[in-house]
């Protein structure tokens, strides 16, 4: 059973990881912010889950799932706001787009 | 017994971190003889290499952010670095929980989580109230050469020669 619940964490942390990895390497090689934006955003609220469901089984308590069910919800919320306040700004302070864009649908208004 | 010699190689680093922590548990008036609560992790080898990738991968994402912190063309990108680097932050602190199997650091998740939330709203909101204001002037003026080169300026992008640096250079230059 303990052999199980190791394996099943282990699953979970190099699933969390490759998501992790994915955004780090997103946000490297994506050519502008808002790409960067997509990248970073998605892949760590999918990452933090499945390092948070490691965690959760690997302890095993309550404390631990409860704590995790937390910040879960919290990084949920959280993530998309921030990441939508930044782009927002980035569109306001007229960020450069990417030169194979083909439509940009914000309006003039708004940068 | 491979599975052993594996479990004894990966956790070499082990016994400098408990002599770490028994220098300091002796200032908490903890016994010293006393083995910390992590010392007899029940850690199987599979999850010990996979703890060991994930500690790796997630520091070398966090180099992979730190570039992006540094060379990033607009300060929206290197407050986007700096976000994602509070996430990896987030993320080895439930790794290490894993490895020391000990709650002491989860915590510390949570109040990292909030740090990089706020901050990133509150240099959003500092990117959004400036914009256009010559007196703050950050990267994300708006710059046409850059869309051209795909949103990548130069490393070191010169003004051009024959563009005057102050309007009363032009006469004389």
């Amino acid at each position: 059973m303990n052999n199980l619940f190791d394996t099943l964490a282990a699953f979970f942390l190099l699933v969390g990881l490759f998501f992790f990895f994915v955004g780090a390497v997103g946000i490297v090689k994506l050519p502008d912010v808002y790409h960067r934006l997509h990248a970073a955003s998605k892949s760590s609220t999918l990452g933090l889950m499945g390092l948070l469901l490691a965690a959760t089984f690997h302890m095993g308590t309550t404390e631990v799932g409860v704590k995790a069910i937390g910040v879960m919800g919290f990084i949920f919320v959280a993530n998309p706001i921030g990441s939508h306040l930044l782009a927002k700004a980035a569109l306001k302070a007229r960020a450069p787009v990417w030169e194979g864009t083909l439509r940009d649908d914000a309006e003039p208004s708004e940068r | 017994m491979t599975a052993e010699l594996l479990g004894t190689v990966l956790n070499a680093p082990l016994p400098a971190l408990l002599a770490a922590s028994d220098s300091v548990a002796n200032l908490a008036g903890v016994h010293a003889g006393d083995p910390p609560p992590h010392a007899n992790a029940p850690t199987g080898p599979i999850l010990a290499v996979a703890v060991y990738i994930a500690l790796a991968g997630m520091c070398l994402g966090m180099l992979l952010c730190m570039w992006r912190l540094v060379r990033g063309p607009t300060l929206s990108d290197r407050v986007l670095a700096a976000d994602l680097l509070a996430l990896h932050v987030v993320g080895i602190v439930i790794a290490l929980t894993i490895y020391l199997n000990d709650m002491v650091f989860f915590p510390a998740a949570l109040a990292v989580g909030i740090l990089g939330f706020v901050s990133t709203v509150g240099f959003a909101q500092y990117i959004h109230a400036t914009a256009g204001n010559p007196e703050h002037p950050h990267a994300d003026a708006p710059d046409p050469a850059n869309v051209r080169r795909g949103g990548i300026p130069p490393l070191n992008p010169g003004r051009p020669p024959s563009t005057p640096l102050h309007p009363a250079d032009a006469g004389s230059a």
